[in-house]
């Protein structure tokens, strides 16, 4: 690595903490504060079919800070890829283009537009017409595609909506047609996994030589002391140590990794932690080691 | 009465004089534009989102009760929009204008929902079923005019059954949903009420099954009387009991001799070949305006349909064409008519939308016999409060 990776927390979907009067988005408003005051380079809004929904939280994130990548996670099913693409559009103009998409494939629907898509290959073949529309209809000002589930003739963005970076584009999974799909058309794959990410970086890479860059979606229990871990009860699956230690364990990662999506609770006060004791030691070793 | 005005979504232009945008990057930025705009020779950081929101104050201060958003292949996007302002904004009442047929409704109602709770309630829809044309497809949907308004039946049928926490199914054309239902938190958010756009007997008759208002373009008042009738007839087959919604463009001057020389320096400037009127695409309200005029056209006021009804509006603007121009006592004074004749709701606009809502809201607002409705108490724009008014309101 010869840049310092990125830092991104996810946003919660559904009321986690009983504050009296005050709801979700406020949990969600002051974590967003929070991540750009800490120095963090981003957050995640995802999509939960039982929860609220991840634009109203990605514009409002966007509206409200100056630096963070708000990455919107939704349901590639639940809209037109040319409208998608042109609510993104506006978003970027707005933002000084800092919204990035992730798009849910694997994830339910309640409804989808006929034909529905039910299979796995069919989601993804549907995945996949949905990101060539929109992609499509973003770059070139006149553009036609006919296929199963979209057609589009003589599309195409022009004036104030033409010539805007595209939203960076994340996908997950690890399934073959997941990884194809990334492999076709992920700017970031995003894995969940630390133990088996190099592997996984491994196949996908073998699938194309586009420059793909990967992320690790994973909670996060840090402390200053080993003793005070103890009473964090760490997630088994997660990152977890001391300051140091998880350091010493992202810098290693940092060879696969170029983003880390991170959840720790509670929130606001843990993206605090990490960004005043962990941040620094990661970004001072990527920084030496690339001197 | 709910009287709204308008946020336009492709910039804007300083007046009717000329039809040259500066508000917005519709056009290059320069000296002089506004949200971009120049600061010591670079872009100033400003979007057109940050006029948008000082159009949405503006009409908040002066009396309006919300703004209308539209949505054309050109233009910004209303959800887009309405997502980052909803916060800056206290009683402002977002319409968010839009196709259903580029949503999945069980989308659209977990998104309406959402946005109803950030917002206190201030999201309503303007439902458009499309004007068809090379533009339809552009939209990336190629259904065909009748089948269209069938959809959008479907879609609000789908979105009504979706809205509450009972699990909801729909082996539709064109939707396919499986145990629909919102999440307990939002469920209890109340669903946006329905401006509906549409002239043709398809819309009138899936209008009448879903709308709240059957939102109409001005148009001369005979033709409107017929229009209503036609819908009330309809609807009462249908068991309902309609409400009419009109979108109006409004010069309005001290003296109506002000108001027309302000039309006559558009006028001058505008294009002899644009007087034939725009005939793409398959909308029959576009077709409607047209018939209208009779007669050659050599001045503006060969436009005036009948009094104060002019029907120039788009040669110096985008847009319809109908809109009323007169002094305030008279503009007033047609907008009373108006409500006689049926209108529930307005939806008012003028160039350029900072300034003519705060002369219209002082102005013209009122001189009605009817009153904007003001908001029952003011709404906070923080969730914050919302749950506090929720709880104290149980």
């Amino acid at each position: 690595m010869s840049r310092d990776p990125r830092f991104l927390v996810t946003l919660p979907t559904r009321e986690e903490r009983r504050w009296a009067g005050y709801g979700v988005a406020e949990q969600r408003a002051q974590l967003v504060r929070a991540a750009e005051i800490a120095g963090l380079d981003g957050v995640v809004a995802p999509y939960d079919v039982h929860g609220e929904d991840s634009l109203v939280a990605a514009a409002d994130a966007l509206r409200h800070t100056r630096w963070l990548e708000v990455v919107q996670e939704f349901h590639p099913f639940s809209l037109n890829p040319v409208y998608a693409a042109k609510v993104a559009a506006s978003t970027q103009r707005f933002t000084q283009a800092r919204l990035g998409w992730q798009l849910a494939v694997d994830a339910p629907v309640l409804s989808q537009p006929t034909p529905a898509a039910d299979t796995p290959a069919e989601r993804y073949a549907r995945a996949a017409e949905f990101l060539t529309v929109a992609r499509g209809v973003w770059e070139n000002p006149d553009f036609t595609f006919e296929g199963v589930y979209h057609t589009v003739v003589n599309g195409g963005f022009r004036e104030a909506l033409a010539g805007l970076p595209f939203p960076r584009l994340h996908l997950t999974g690890t399934s073959d047609e997941a990884l194809r799909l990334s492999a076709e058309h992920a700017d970031v794959h995003v894995f969940t996994d630390p133990a088996t990410i190099t592997e996984g970086a491994r196949r996908l890479r073998s699938l194309t030589d586009r420059p793909l860059q990967i992320a690790l979606a994973t909670t996060i229990t840090v402390r200053e002391h080993a003793e005070e871990l103890r009473d964090a009860a760490p997630d088994p699956g997660g990152l977890s140590g001391t300051y140091d230690d998880v350091a010493g364990l992202i810098t290693e990662l940092s060879h696969d990794v170029d983003a880390f999506v991170l959840t720790a609770h509670p929130r606001i006060e843990e993206t605090y932690r990490i960004g005043e004791h962990l941040l620094p030691l990661v970004r001072a070793t990527a920084t030496a080691g690339a001197r | 009465m709910d009287i709204y005005w308008r946020i336009g979504t492709h910039g804007d232009q300083p007046s009717l004089r000329r039809g040259l945008s500066s508000r917005g990057d519709w056009t290059p930025t320069g000296p002089g534009s506004i949200a971009p705009g120049l600061r010591g020779g670079a872009l100033d950081g400003y979007s057109y989102l940050d006029h948008m929101a000082d159009v949405a104050r503006a009409a908040e201060v002066s009396g309006f009760t919300g703004g209308l958003l539209p949505s054309f292949p050109f233009t910004d996007d209303p959800w887009a929009a309405t997502a980052a302002l909803v916060r800056e904004t206290r009683t402002f009442r977002f319409m968010v204008a839009f196709q259903p047929g580029f949503l999945d409704p069980v989308h659209t109602a977990r998104l309406s929902a959402s946005l109803q709770r950030a917002s206190g309630g201030r999201l309503v829809y303007n439902v458009i079923t499309g004007g068809g044309g090379p533009a339809q497809l552009w939209w990336g949907d190629p259904v065909a005019h009748d089948d269209r308004y069938a959809r959008t039946g479907e879609f609000l049928a789908a979105l009504r059954g979706t809205w509450g926490a009972e699990p909801f199914d729909l082996d539709g054309r064109f939707y396919d949903v499986r145990g629909a239902h919102l999440p307990e938190d939002l469920a209890t958010q109340a669903m946006p009420e329905i401006y509906f756009s549409g002239s043709s007997p398809a819309a009138i008759q899936t209008a009448g099954a879903h709308a709240d208002y059957y939102l109409s373009w001005l148009e001369p008042f005979d033709a409107l009387r017929e229009k209503f009738a036609q819908v009330r007839e309809q609807s009462a087959a249908l068991g309902r009991k309609p409400r009419f919604a009109l979108r109006i463009d409004v010069l309005a001057r001290p003296t109506e001799g002000e108001a027309w020389a302000e039309i006559e320096r558009g006028w001058d400037n505008v294009d002899p070949a644009a007087l034939d009127f725009d005939t793409a695409g398959d909308s029959v309200g576009a077709a409607r305006s047209r018939a209208f005029i009779r007669g050659p056209v050599r001045t503006a006021r060969d436009l005036e349909a009948e009094p104060q009804v002019w029907g120039g509006f788009h040669l110096l603007r985008g847009g319809p064409a109908f809109g009323l121009v007169g002094s305030y006592q008279q503009v007033a004074a047609r907008l009373d008519e108006l409500v006689e004749l049926g209108a529930d709701a307005f939806i008012l606009a003028g160039v350029p939308h900072l300034e003519e809502s705060y002369r219209v809201g002082s102005e013209v607002l009122p001189l009605l016999s009817t009153r904007p409705t003001a908001p029952s108490r003011p709404v906070q724009p923080v969730d914050s409060s919302i749950h506090h008014l929720t709880r104290s309101a149980s």
